[in-house]
């Protein structure tokens, strides 16, 4: 419990000699710009937000000299970052390019690439259209025969497109 | 900044050359693109079987004596509509020079050399084909200069026989054009 009769206790109590020597002290050093300490500091705060000053010479020139430095740096980013994003679009650009030309989205066709031995060896296996003169040993006659002929014609290309859909199917 | 643009011009470069490439319908200077004959595919597949299934319809129709419905079976063949495919052409050929065969039968001379001239169209190279049609084309001269001398044209006949044997002359020399490039081919059969 307080005793009202204790100077520190009393808010009305007048100043001890150590109070009043503290006070003077920080009265000059708040007029002394190199002072330091954490209660002149907060002391300038208080003063600064009361009724504040125009900044010294020295501490103006300080920070525009800080502010054009850093303005600098973030300059100097921002031309590196434009240019790394111009070298990784062009780069990236040139792969989609070359893939996307290549690259035949349906059925894998690479173009500009030797095909692997298997696919190599489905290519192989498609049959495409040609002549069916190798189907005939002999020349017509000179009547009749037509029936034979296109039968001849029509099962030799049923086979090929069996061969051809079972290698489209990758089962051959 | 500099190596930006200049990749970019690369990669542009690259995409518009494979872009010729793919659009190169022969695949000419190409890698990777073999032929331009297209597969075997099921439209191809389903030509030849009406072919064949109206060849039959005109085998008999003709065993019956009905050479009108025979011709009948094959002007649908030559309508039909058809891929595009070296098969194709051939059946194509071979059932035009088979239309003049019956148009001839029945006395019509110039519908079958105009069967002829329509089937000369699909056999362009020397192949049983070429060779059969002007074959046909030769006995369809050969029916008109015998029609034109009953006719009392002597002359003109002398003239259409002349024809006549150097179409079976040039038939001859495109069947042994045939047999030669079998023979080069080693007597390779498909």
């Amino acid at each position: 419990m307080s005793d009202p009769r204790r100077p520190i206790d009393d808010p009305d109590a007048p100043p001890s000699e150590e109070e009043l020597a503290a006070s003077s002290a920080l009265r000059d050093a708040l007029d002394d710009p190199s002072a330091t300490g954490a209660e002149v500091e907060l002391a300038r705060s208080l003063r600064s937000a009361w009724s504040p000053r125009d900044l010294a010479p020295e501490q103006h020139a300080d920070l525009v000299k800080e502010a054009v430095a850093r303005r600098d740096t973030v300059r100097r980013r921002r031309a590196t970052v434009v240019r790394v994003s111009f070298g990784a679009s062009a780069v990236v650009a040139l792969a989609a390019g070359v893939l996307l030309v290549v690259w035949n989205g349906s059925g894998g066709s690479m173009v500009g690439r030797p095909p692997s031995p298997d696919l190599a060896r489905s290519y192989a296996a498609v049959a495409v259209s040609r002549s069916t003169q190798p189907l005939f040993t002999d020349r017509f006659a000179p009547r009749g025969g037509e029936s034979g002929r296109i039968d001849r014609i029509a099962m030799a290309r049923a086979s090929d497109l069996r061969d051809n859909e079972f290698a489209k199917w990758g089962v051959r | 900044m500099k190596h930006g643009w200049l990749l970019l011009a690369i990669a542009l470069g690259l995409g518009g050359g494979a872009a010729a490439c793919r659009s190169e319908p022969a695949g000419a200077g190409c890698p990777g693109v073999e032929s331009s004959s297209p597969p075997i595919d099921p439209p191809v597949m389903a030509f030849l079987s009406a072919a064949r299934a109206l060849h039959h319809e005109a085998d008999i129709r003709e065993a019956e004596g009905d050479l009108p419905g025979a011709i009948a079976a094959l002007e649908r063949l030559v309508a039909t509509s058809a891929p595009r495919a070296v098969e194709v052409d051939e059946v194509l050929a071979d059932a035009r020079a088979r239309l003049a065969e019956l148009r001839l039968e029945r006395g019509d001379v110039e519908g079958a050399q105009r069967e002829v001239e329509q089937g000369l169209q699909h056999a362009q190279g020397p192949t049983y084909f070429r060779g059969h049609l002007l074959e046909v084309e030769g006995r369809v001269e050969e029916r008109r200069a015998a029609a034109l001398g009953d006719a009392g044209h002597g002359a003109e006949a002398a003239k259409v026989r002349a024809h006549a044997v150097s179409l079976l002359e040039e038939a001859v020399r495109v069947q042994e054009q045939v047999i030669e490039h079998a023979l080069a081919d080693g007597g390779a059969r498909d």
